[in-house]
């Protein structure tokens, strides 16, 4: 396990720790509203920082101390690529689908046995269909509650899987695109940062990744179709963008 | 320069282009006129005004036209053979520009004749039709000639008015296009002009209101922006950047700087500073104050605020300080090192270099809070921005002095500053002693319960120099590794 990976590891359960010691100041309708207590939390501003250091560090050592292109001979400049980012694409998909799986846990089986009184559903609505409905107005996804936890469970996991293997792409491209090591790390943190203020500028707050790239909520009425749209342009643009760095690969400088 | 311009306005008048253009204006004139011919009040102008001073309408026949006559002339500019027999960079600009200018006024001068042949051969009448001059009470489109009658007392002035308006900005920014496409960037020249195109109709289309400072058909379409929530000013605004633009590749390109230099570069991150300040203001008017009463509490946003603004404020000292990092030659040199003496001054004197390289917009930064505290520009209300401030600075020279301070760790700055900036960015925002605790991470944001910046602020501001201070001691003076560097 390389030093990011353990870095996002203790840092998102320090987070998960001091989230779940602040749950008892309040009290919450639904297993739902704490799951979504859970996730919004310091996790949403981090987020791309992590992943950008996940994705990000192997590739620019190798590039910086010319192991990529002294192993040109015996691996294919495409095939290197390719295979770095499956790689990478794959396991922040793992990690962060893990995270949020557990945290499903957290909410839905531990924290009913662990701390009962946190969750009162009686103190905001009178049935289920009441809280349900509740929940589905502030976080959609809640909507797959419906199917059954291990449904909700997957559905968040994939969403948060998705949209970090999504900036582990974006890692990738930049890293290539750009010299400047410490550029090229942080950029990915600048375009979720920067997408987030100019799409809250012109009212478009769910297309903002901080409201939506760990797990769309927090807006009365979400328009989930703006975080679906927001989500597969970062996969669109750094897609695009990655199958033009593995076309022209064999005659950049870059790998030369 | 004036051959060039009838060897433009030749090349026009031939091209398939330009004739598509006039015809393609001509069939939707004509299929408007088919609308409103029923009705014995209005005139040809009626259905004229909707054509040409329609946003889609010109983003789409005009932006079309415009992205031809570009590639056109632009095609095989920056060629060795071309720019020869022009003489030099600068010759070829004003050659390009002169054919680009007579383009445009034989498009204006064929576009103005058929409109004058169209509200002639229908014969009802030159000035402004019974229709237009009627008051309506109900909303109408911003491209009727009702709202043009408002403004001028004759159509064809009007016309003449909307049309000129079109062309110019259109021309500018063709113009901007052909000076990047002669200095030898050819994809981005092209691009900015289908760039240019698509976004004004897409701002024509959108459902979604675009900010007006974004909206570029405020710029291109005088009906839109004599509405009278928008006005004429954003049109003026619009046309001022497009020749600022035009001027200002003059001197930045013609050294040949590099765009990695210019955005690399200190009075560049200065600006995008600024900037973001800038931002942070515009946000902070477009949330109605009124009832809030502290604007400085809105501004400097803490947990308890709005994170839109915490966001904006919080990237400027990251920014600048990123800026550094990004810049530092790793590792560092020998001889720098030894040209200042000691670990410990070469520490001082980049610290220092960094601050006073900063003044500028240190300096300038308190002008924007100022701004932002209102319309009375009193003291009393400045002054309420004064520890904020003060702790935005504290940040500033926190970071700064960890930045400085990696330096000495034998750990790749590559994984460091990221870390470290992404703490300072999440810990700023959630606090992790507590909401009303001393944050060293965001002292300049004020804290959640109360107004009283004295008592609140104090303390966090004096915290992070502190820290800034304890850091740069405790970072050694004489590095680990220092057998390493030396």
């Amino acid at each position: 396990m390389s030093l990011a990976t353990s870095l996002t590891i203790v840092v998102c359960t320090a987070d998960l720790v001091s989230s779940m010691s602040h749950l008892s100041a309040a009290i919450y309708p639904s297993s739902a509203a704490v799951y979504y207590a859970l996730q919004n939390g310091a996790i949403r501003l981090y987020f791309p920082f992590l992943i950008a250091l996940i994705a990000g560090l192997g590739l620019t050592a190798e590039l910086d101390n010319r192991f990529f292109a002294n192993t040109r001979s015996r691996v294919g400049v495409k095939k290197r690529l390719k295979q770095q980012v499956i790689r990478v694409v794959a396991w922040t998909f793992g990690v962060f689908s893990g995270i949020a799986f557990v945290k499903v846990l957290i909410a839905f089986l531990v924290i009913p046995r662990l701390m009962p009184h946190v969750i009162n559903s009686h103190v905001y609505a009178a049935t289920e269909e009441a809280i349900q409905a509740l929940s589905e107005n502030q976080s959609p996804l809640t909507a797959t509650l419906r199917a059954g936890l291990p449904i909700f469970a997957i559905t968040t996991a994939v969403w948060n899987g998705v949209s970090a293997s999504a900036f582990a792409l974006l890692t990738v491209v930049s890293v290539v695109l750009i010299k400047n090591r410490v550029l090229a790390i942080l950029l990915p943190a600048v375009i979720y940062v920067g997408e987030s203020i100019w799409t809250q500028l012109i009212g478009l707050p769910g297309a903002s990744y901080l409201g939506a790239a760990i797990y769309p909520a927090g807006l009365q009425d979400y328009p989930l179709g703006q975080s679906v749209l927001a989500l597969v342009g970062v996969i669109l643009v750094s897609g695009i963008a990655f199958a033009w760095i593995v076309k022209i690969s064999t005659r950049n400088q870059r790998f030369a | 320069m004036i051959r060039n311009f009838w060897l433009g306005a030749n090349m026009s008048l031939k091209a398939p282009a330009s004739w598509c253009f006039e015809i393609v204006l001509v069939v939707l004139i004509l299929a408007r006129w088919h609308d409103y011919s029923t009705d014995p009040s209005t005139n040809p102008w009626d259905a004229i005004f909707m054509v040409i001073g329609g946003s889609m309408e010109i983003a789409l026949a005009i932006g079309t036209w415009a992205i031809w006559v570009t590639h056109a002339l632009g095609r095989n500019s920056d060629e060795g053979s071309s720019l020869i027999r022009a003489g030099s960079i600068k010759s070829q600009v004003t050659r390009l520009g002169s054919q680009l200018f007579g383009a445009f006024a034989s498009t204006f001068a064929v576009t103005a004749l058929v409109i004058l042949a169209i509200f002639t051969g229908t014969n009802r009448g030159s000035s402004w039709s019974a229709y237009a001059l009627t008051p309506h009470t109900d909303s109408v489109s911003a491209y009727s000639s009702i709202h043009f009658a408002e403004s001028f007392s004759s159509p064809v002035v009007a016309c003449f008015a909307v049309l000129f308006t079109a062309l110019v900005a259109f021309y500018l920014a063709s113009l901007f296009s052909l000076q990047l496409w002669v200095r030898g960037y050819s994809s981005a020249a092209i691009a900015f002009v289908i760039a240019w195109a698509i976004w004004g109709l897409m701002c024509s289309l959108t459902p979604i209101p675009v900010p007006p400072a974004f909206d570029t058909t405020l710029t291109f379409d005088l009906g839109w922006a004599l509405t009278p929530e928008k006005g004429i000013g954003w049109t003026i605004l619009g046309l001022s950047t497009l020749i600022a633009l035009n001027l200002a590749v003059i001197p930045l390109l013609k050294s040949g700087v590099k765009a990695r230099q210019i955005l690399g570069s200190r009075p560049f991150v200065m600006l995008l500073q600024f900037g973001l300040l800038l931002l942070a203001s515009q946000t902070l008017f477009s949330k109605s104050l009124q009832g809030q009463g502290d604007v400085a509490r809105v501004f400097f946003s803490t947990a308890s605020g709005d994170l839109t603004q915490y966001l904006i404020v919080s990237l400027v000292p990251l920014v600048g300080v990123s800026a550094y990092v990004a810049r530092t030659k790793r590792p560092i040199s020998t001889t720098e090192l030894v040209r200042f003496g000691s670990y410990r001054r070469w520490q001082v004197r980049t610290i220092l270099r960094e601050v006073i390289w900063s003044l500028p917009f240190l300096a300038a930064a308190p002008v924007v809070f100022w701004f932002a505290s209102g319309s009375s520009l009193d003291l009393a209300s400045a002054s309420r921005f004064a520890l904020p401030y003060l702790g935005f600075v504290a940040v500033y020279l926190l970071e700064l002095t960890v930045a400085a301070s990696l330096n000495w760790f034998d750990w790749d700055i590559t994984y460091s500053w990221p870390i470290v900036a992404a703490s300072f960015f999440a810990l700023g925002y959630f606090s992790p002693l507590g909401a009303n605790s001393v944050n060293v991470f965001a002292p300049f944001a004020l804290s959640g319960d109360g107004f009283d910046h004295g008592e609140a602020l104090g303390a966090p501001v004096s915290a992070a120099l502190v820290v800034a201070l304890v850091v740069f001691v405790v970072a050694r003076a004489k590095p680990k590794f220092a057998q390493n560097l030396i």
